[in-house]
């Protein structure tokens, strides 16, 4: 019978555990972790300060090789990482940079593109964004229409991006833009590394219905971006976007998130239980708590599976999709539960005009998982709708 | 066929009970002569002294062809309580035939059955024994009362009122006003009785749990089979989006299951007692994914899922029925909505 490391009683794993544990109780982290546990929205702020704190304990990328500065540490470690900070309430890893763009430029990058931006993803001093989505380019990503236009030494790129997360508050983005419109639709598309304060771009924000700055539009009007910034070979970004899918399919950083979650919003529905007892619609809460507890627990075991198969490079699309499908929707769940408990209260009082003075309105948990309940619809949305994945597994599974 | 199941526990066990479950002719002699009784019983005893996820292995390739056999009960149950009363000689002597496939005890768990002495060492016994499951002959019947664990002959027994269940399996209701037997088969007493029998029954619990996890992978198979089979408006009904979005919803409440019932296993073979959180979670879960998924597989067959002729149709049928044993959804949300009221009242206020 075959073990999850994690879970035996001789746990090969056991000082790297105890190191994890160790650093993530150093005092310096208290204020940052006291904003995750509060679920506030994440800025470039706390994402830069942990990774300042990561890179300075030698973890900067724990997904990359040790070559480039990374931990060198396998998926069974990257989890461990994963479930000890999110359990420890510090922040996630801000992906864009360690976990997307940095593992597709060392693949199709030049020298000179790795020299340039690897070590500032590294120390966290440059921060990305990914520009994918267009108004006409959603789900069906190949229709992109943003144009890049060979010029001397430049591109120039005209067009619009949408959905643009921390484009506000980041210095790079990483685009897909098209340098063709001969051939297939994913052909003629390019990748391009574009300094956000070039000439020429703007960023508007989109109010979203939670009420957090995390999306925006980006226009670019003759944004001249230089050749050297291309990654690969022009008209084959679509390779290194598919790359960049099939590298990230598995992220074992959701499942330890989301039983964290689970676990403030036992906490919530305990508070309620002794404010008032014996109230009967308790029941319903708890009935949708138990089975959320239960859905994790099968989905920790979905993941620990899924990690052991990618590591003798077995697993099937339709498992890492069949577990984006699933944890996106038990993280709608979890936070639906808070929303509940939440209720008018904080539905009539979700964003205080003036700010308490003793920051006792950003650490209210109720107020803040009432954002996350508006702000989780997206969930289901981005990095792949639930209906797309739908169609992935089920093509997978019919063979057709 | 396109999708195959990846079973929880692989091995020899899984493999031989699925070809033999497969072969459709099952019954429960081929069961004894196998010795699956004795699976979990100790090398002491004459058993295979296996871990539970091993049995656990054998429960989900029997879960995948709907056997509406009394596997749990017999296999799990009986010698799980004959056990906790090894004190008693002949519950050792019991549990030695039951191994070699010479006894077969059928557990009747919960009963409000009165066992009282009455002199001369025998036992007066009052009440009615519901629901045992006798899809085979049993040579003895096991039950208790909240302070004792008493046996009974199955010879003994006066006539009984037999149904037939959700799943095919054969049930019995039998009396026991008048009947009396021997004080040394109460064969355990006192709160140790509580226990075994609270150890029993999550055990069996996560065990249906088990076989629902075999039935679910099934009904998946079996229903992409059918999609990709079946063709209506000249093309198989595979190619519709809502058909097959639906079985991906079937195949995923699968995935979700066989995770979450792999883990419990594996924890209840490392620790049998203290697991019992995790068995009422498991069971509530299993009902509530079992129920959608076998409706989808009915659904999905159209007309043909309201066959029993339909593998599909009786693996959704024995889903329903392994939902509701040892405990259904409502007895599992009222304990841990119970364990958590007595938490949160042991909270600083």
């Amino acid at each position: 019978m075959t073990q999850n490391p994690p879970l035996s009683a001789a746990d090969p794993y056991a000082a790297f555990r105890a190191e994890l544990l160790a650093f993530t109780q150093q005092p310096e982290l208290a204020p940052l972790k006291e904003k995750v546990r509060s679920n506030q929205k994440m800025t470039r702020a706390e994402y830069s300060a942990w990774q300042h704190a990561l890179h300075a304990r030698g973890w900067g990328a724990p997904n990359w090789p040790v070559e480039y500065g990374g931990t060198g540490w396998d998926l069974q470690q990257r989890y461990l990482f994963e479930e000890i900070t999110a359990q420890a309430d510090c922040p996630p890893a801000y992906h864009h940079g360690i976990g997307h763009i940095g593992p597709v430029i060392m693949h199709f990058g030049s020298d000179a593109v790795k020299e340039r931006f690897l070590p500032r993803i590294l120390d966290g001093s440059e921060h990305w964004c990914q520009g994918y989505s267009e108004p006409g380019a959603g789900s069906d990503l190949a229709s992109l229409k943003t144009t890049a236009v060979r010029d001397g030494d430049h591109y120039v790129l005209n067009g619009q991006k949408i959905w643009t997360s921390h484009a506000h508050e980041a210095d790079m983005m990483y685009t897909l833009v098209r340098t063709s419109t001969e051939g297939r639709k994913q052909a003629g598309i390019s990748l391009l590394l574009v300094p956000l304060d070039t000439p020429g771009i703007e960023i508007r924000e989109i109010r979203t219905i939670d009420q957090w700055h995390h999306v925006n539009e980006v226009f670019l009007n003759d944004v001249r971006v230089p050749v050297a910034n291309l990654v690969g070979v022009e008209g084959e970004g679509w390779k290194c976007a598919k790359f960049l899918l099939d590298r990230e399919r598995l992220s074992p950083a959701t499942v330890p998130r989301l039983a964290r979650q689970l676990e403030q919003v036992a906490e919530l529905l305990a508070q309620k239980m002794q404010a008032q007892p014996n109230l009967p619609s308790i029941h319903a809460l708890q009935e949708r708590l138990f089975l959320a507890q239960a859905s994790a627990k099968g989905a920790r075991q979905m993941l620990l599976s899924a990690i052991q198969e990618e590591m003798r490079g077995t697993l099937a699309s339709s498992k890492s999709s069949a577990l984006k499908l699933h944890t996106s929707e038990l993280s709608q769940q979890i936070v639906g539960i808070a929303f509940d408990i939440a209720g008018p209260e904080y539905a009539a009082r979700l964003v205080p005009e003036v700010e308490a003075a003793d920051g006792s309105d950003e650490l209210d948990l109720e107020r803040q998982l009432t954002h996350t309940y508006l702000f989780y619809r997206s969930r289901t949305i981005a990095g792949g709708t639930s209906e797309v994945q739908k169609n992935v597994i089920a093509r997978d599974l019919f063979g057709a | 066929m396109t999708f195959q199941v990846t079973p929880m526990f692989p091995g020899d066990l899984y493999d031989s009970t699925d070809r033999m479950a497969g072969a459709g002719a099952a019954d429960w002699s081929q069961i004894l002569a196998l010795g699956w009784q004795g699976v979990l019983v100790d090398e002491d005893h004459g058993g295979v002294g296996a871990s539970l996820s091993e049995f656990s292995a054998i429960a989900e390739a029997a879960g995948r062809h709907a056997l509406a056999l009394p596997l749990i009960a017999r296999c799990v149950v009986a010698p799980m309580l004959l056990a906790a009363a090894g004190a008693s000689a002949p519950a050792r002597a019991l549990l030695e035939q039951l191994a070699a496939g010479a006894a077969s005890v059928c557990p009747v768990l919960g009963s409000d059955v009165q066992a009282t002495p009455e002199g001369a060492g025998r036992v007066r016994l009052q009440g009615q024994l519901r629901g045992a499951d006798l899809s085979a002959d049993a040579s003895h019947l096991l039950f208790n009362t909240p302070t004792q664990l008493v046996l009974v002959e199955a010879a003994a027994l006066p006539a009984a009122r037999y149904y037939t269940g959700l799943d095919g399996r054969r049930s019995a209701d039998i009396a026991l006003d008048g009947v009396t037997v021997d004080a040394s088969q109460l064969l355990l007493q006192g709160e140790a009785v509580r226990a075994a029998v609270k150890a029993a029954s999550d055990t069996a619990a996560v065990m249906t749990c088990a076989q629902t996890v075999g039935a679910l992978g099934a009904m998946v198979e079996q229903t992409i089979d059918y999609l990709s089979t079946r063709t209506q408006f000249g093309v198989q009904l595979s190619t519709f989006q809502a058909l097959r979005h639906r079985l991906v919803e079937m195949y995923v409440a699968y995935e979700s299951a066989r995770g979450l019932v792999k883990d419990v296993t594996e924890a209840l073979s490392a620790d049998p007692t203290g697991q019992s959180r995790d068995a009422a979670l498991t069971k509530l879960y299993l009902a509530s994914v079992g129920r959608t998924v076998a409706e989808s597989a009915i659904q999905l067959h159209g007309g043909m899922g309201m066959t029993t002729e339909m593998p599909a149709a009786r693996l959704a049928m024995h889903t329903l029925m392994c939902n509701l044993q040892y405990g259904d959804r409502f007895h599992y949300l009222d304990a841990l909505s119970a364990q958590m009221a007595e938490d949160v009242a042991a909270l600083p206020a």
